[in-house]
């Protein structure tokens, strides 16, 4: 079912991307993959927790999106969310558009079709996601005869040979189980066998967390000759700014279950708008670093989100309009998207514009 | 054995470490400050490999293989590399966690090294670890006031409960966890990440410790929990006097962190100085990569050179200098031998394509003899339809193709003899770490383990 956008209207609109969207590339080519209004929400001892609330976004062709936040932010969850893999007991509502079809509330059997030759998922822990026991040539086997019967095993070896080199697996490897691979070469197999089948829509999460830093730069590396090499759409799900700063085109922030940014990589980096993105980045350890700063406070309890902005809290740029009412979303003159207060003085009166004073966080009520 | 060894400042014993020359091969004092804290000579941990189909004889995996290095009161000293590197074992080697089984480690006139359990026991109190994974690292069942209290029941520097719990809320108010009867009786379960790092902290410094051995103490938490953490270790750094050793891979938090960097490979120390110097001068081949390789939003799409592969197996670790398979400016010296060859023609296949694999491999008659760990000169044995030259003119081919792979650099003959191909490898020498650039009056800020740094 599809919520109509009440009080975010135009800019939010699922209007064909003639809006000022940032198309890096510079081509506007229909989006592959177009979430519209997103919630995704569960069960929990302390009633229902909506792990993702209310977010949009499009991926186009050869575009990687990079979906950023801390953990709890619901990055996962979301990217789970769109390729219809959450676990029982997990609520989903709202639109996302895959192929002039909407991927919520289609039935199990026909999502399971589509995952494989259309949706693809590179996971976290390569070691955890290789079956031990199968060797590297019977999961190809397995992911290849799973949508296609009719291959044979030549046919089969072929294709899966063929993905492998991509990735740098000698063919020598194809007989080997996953064991005798160390976790770069694994991450890489995983990868082959997510690209085996050329879907046009692939989530990447958190692919590189587990790895040492050359091997993170070479699957980092990977990601992006892909994008190139096959117009794969991809959204990253990842912690690591850097590695969005380098592996994508558009970044997404998120806080608490929303989308506070989003826009052009470069320019989100560059002219960072929400207060979160700033504070973000700043409190970010990087070679460029010379003093540690950081936010204060932690994430809150998606249970019982902070009224208004959920950032208010922990805001320093806080206004008493924030925690009244949610914040709008803003399209700015950049393309950026921004979810604040701050760029629409218009919007607001200049009793809400006075700044909101800040309750004492103590320093130990962090994440 | 006295409980309480007094062993604050004033009196180390006769053998004062102050007193032994800093000539060791790693000693790279870039200024005269600070006294010698810890001083690692030519310090060794082999892990005996047993079991197996074989008998494996002396095969050892050599996690740590002759490190020396001067750790200085006050510092904080970065260990760096990538897993496998020997980082997390050579800091745990400094505490007596792990058993060394050649060189020394001395602290406070005594060798860490030799001492038997027993002995290290009471020193503990002085030498403390915070490990990477806070949620492992506190007891599930033990409330927060009895793990942070419990150092002091250990060396009982308590004498009453009461004593024990002002103390422990002293050291939790100290390390942020404040007020501190909100965290007295909690258990870990009901701390976040950050705190539980926070309550671990307060339980490696309520003994009173000396030197911190922290093996990546941020790594597991958020981006924006890890300044906090940090910058608690900066403030226990100034208020208590410590000396910190920082295991991590992380280079960024690292460079912000730490006095000095030594960067670690396979085992070895493969260069030391000052962090400034490491940042601003990389000079192994391998810290250049690592530099190379972060991910940092301010240079952003930059091209790099990635070195191939991963880090070997540190059972039969590559001849010569262990990271010249990887390292793109390898000459000929580095080390290079047969499965060298056998990497070579892996990677020349993934270029070549699938048809030419099967051709080209076909024609070795055992493949196994690509794969030789050692020998300067090897004999192939080609396959039975096969003639030697025809090897030789494929290996030409191959290198043609190849012909900037370092590999080649390697390769003094490639010849028939006999029926068989006949390859010979030039000497390999193991490079030592080595000052640099030592200027008149200080010593030099660097240390280089490479060939091509004189």
């Amino acid at each position: 079912m599809t919520s109509a956008d009440t009080e975010k209207g135009a800019s939010r609109d699922a209007a064909p991307p003639s809006a000022p969207g940032p198309g890096p590339a510079g081509d506007l080519a229909a989006p592959v993959l177009s979430a519209r209004d997103l919630r995704v929400w569960y069960g929990s001892e302390r009633g229902p927790v909506t792990a993702v609330d209310g977010v949009s976004f499009d991926v186009r062709p050869g575009e990687t999106l990079g979906l950023v936040g801390e953990s709890g932010c619901g990055k996962s969850t979301l990217g789970r969310g769109v390729l219809g893999l959450l676990p029982p007991g997990t609520a989903v509502d709202g639109e996302v558009r895959f192929g002039g079809r909407n991927l919520v509330g289609m039935p199990p059997r026909e999502l399971q079709r589509l995952r494989g030759p259309e949706l693809g998922l590179i996971f976290q822990e390569p070691m955890t996601r290789l079956n031990p026991l199968m060797r590297v040539s019977e999961h190809f086997e397995e992911a290849l005869r799973t949508h296609n019967r009719e291959l044979t095993k030549a046919q089969v070896r072929d294709r899966a040979l063929e993905s492998l080199r991509g990735m740098g697996i000698p063919a020598s490897r194809y007989e080997s189980y996953p064991h005798e691979f160390s976790g770069g070469m694994r991450q890489r197999i995983m990868i082959a066998l997510a690209l085996v089948l050329r879907p046009a829509f692939v989530v990447a999460d958190e692919p590189t967390t587990a790895l040492d830093v050359l091997v993170e730069a070479q699957i980092i590396q990977i990601l992006a000759d892909l994008r190139r090499n096959f117009d794969t759409a991809l959204v990253l799900i990842t912690h690591n700014l850097g590695i969005v700063a380098e592996a994508c085109d558009r970044v997404a922030v998120m806080y608490a279950g929303h989308i506070v940014e989003q826009g052009d990589a470069r320019e989100v980096f560059a002219n960072p708008q929400h207060p979160y993105t700033q504070e973000l980045m700043r409190s970010t350890i990087s070679l460029g670093t010379t003093g540690l700063h950081f936010i204060p406070g932690s994430p809150p309890d998606l249970a019982n989100p902070p009224t208004g902005c959920r950032f208010h809290p922990r805001c320093p740029k806080a206004m008493r309009v924030c925690p009244q009412e949610p914040p709008p979303e803003v399209t700015l003159p950049s393309g950026s998207r921004t979810t604040c207060w701050l760029p629409v003085p218009d919007m607001t009166t200049a009793e809400g514009r006075r700044p909101l004073e800040a309750e004492e966080i103590s320093l130990a009520d962090e994440a | 054995m006295p409980t309480k060894p007094d062993m604050r400042k004033a009196a180390p014993t006769a053998d004062s470490p102050a007193a032994a020359p800093s000539g060791g091969p790693g000693g790279t004092l870039d200024s005269n400050r600070g006294e010698t804290l810890v001083e690692v000579t030519g310090l060794k941990v082999h892990f005996p490999l047993r079991g197996g189909l074989f008998q494996r004889g002396a095969a050892a995996v050599k996690a740590v293989d002759g490190v020396s290095f001067t750790l200085r009161k006050g510092e904080v000293l970065g260990l760096v590399g990538e897993s496998g590197s020997g980082k997390t074992t050579l800091g745990r080697t400094l505490l007596g966690l792990n058993r060394a089984t050649g060189g020394s480690i001395r602290y406070r006139g005594r060798d860490l090294a030799t001492l038997k359990e027993s002995q290290l026991r009471p020193m503990r109190r002085r030498l403390q670890m915070i490990f990477q994974d806070p949620h492992a690292s506190l007891n599930p069942t033990m409330d927060i006031a009895t793990a942070v209290g419990h150092p002091l029941l250990v060396h009982r520097l308590v004498t009453d409960r009461e004593e024990r719990r002002r103390k422990v809320a002293e050291t939790l108010e100290r390390v942020g966890l404040s007020p501190a009867e909100l965290f007295m009786d909690k258990y870990p379960s009901d701390l976040s990440g950050g705190q539980k790092q926070r309550a671990v902290m307060a339980r490696a410094i309520i003994a009173g410790p000396e030197l911190l051995v922290a093996d990546e103490p941020i790594s597991m938490l958020d981006m924006s929990v890890r300044a906090k953490i940090l910058q608690l270790f900066l403030d226990l750094k100034n208020d208590l006097d410590l000396t910190y050793v920082y295991v991590t891979h992380d280079l960024a938090s690292a460079k912000f962190f730490c006095d000095r960097i030594a960067i670690m490979y396979l085992g070895r120390i493969v260069e030391i100085g000052t962090t400034a110097e490491i940042f601003a001068n990389p000079r192994h081949p391998y810290t250049k990569a690592l530099l190379g390789a972060i991910p940092d939003p301010e240079k952003a799409g930059v091209p790099r050179n990635l070195p191939r592969g991963e880090v070997p197996d540190a059972v039969l670790p590559p001849l010569g200098c262990a990271f010249h398979p990887r390292c793109p400016v390898a000459v000929a010296s580095c080390g290079w031998e047969a499965r060298d060859l056998g990497a070579l023609l892996e990677r020349h296949w993934l270029v070549a394509g699938e048809d030419a694999r099967v051709a080209e491999s076909a024609m070795f008659g055992r493949p196994e003899e690509l794969g030789v760990a050692g020998p300067r000169q090897i004999l192939l044995t080609p396959a039975k339809q096969t003639t030697a030259a025809q090897v030789v003119d494929l290996l030409r081919r191959v290198r043609e193709k190849t012909a900037d792979d370092p590999f080649w650099r390697g390769v003094t003959e490639c010849e028939v003899r006999g029926g068989k191909v006949y390859i010979a490898f030039a000497e390999a020498s193991d490079p030592r770490l080595r000052v640099v650039a030592a200027t008149a009056n200080t010593e030099a800020p660097v240390s280089v383990a490479c060939h091509l740094v004189e």
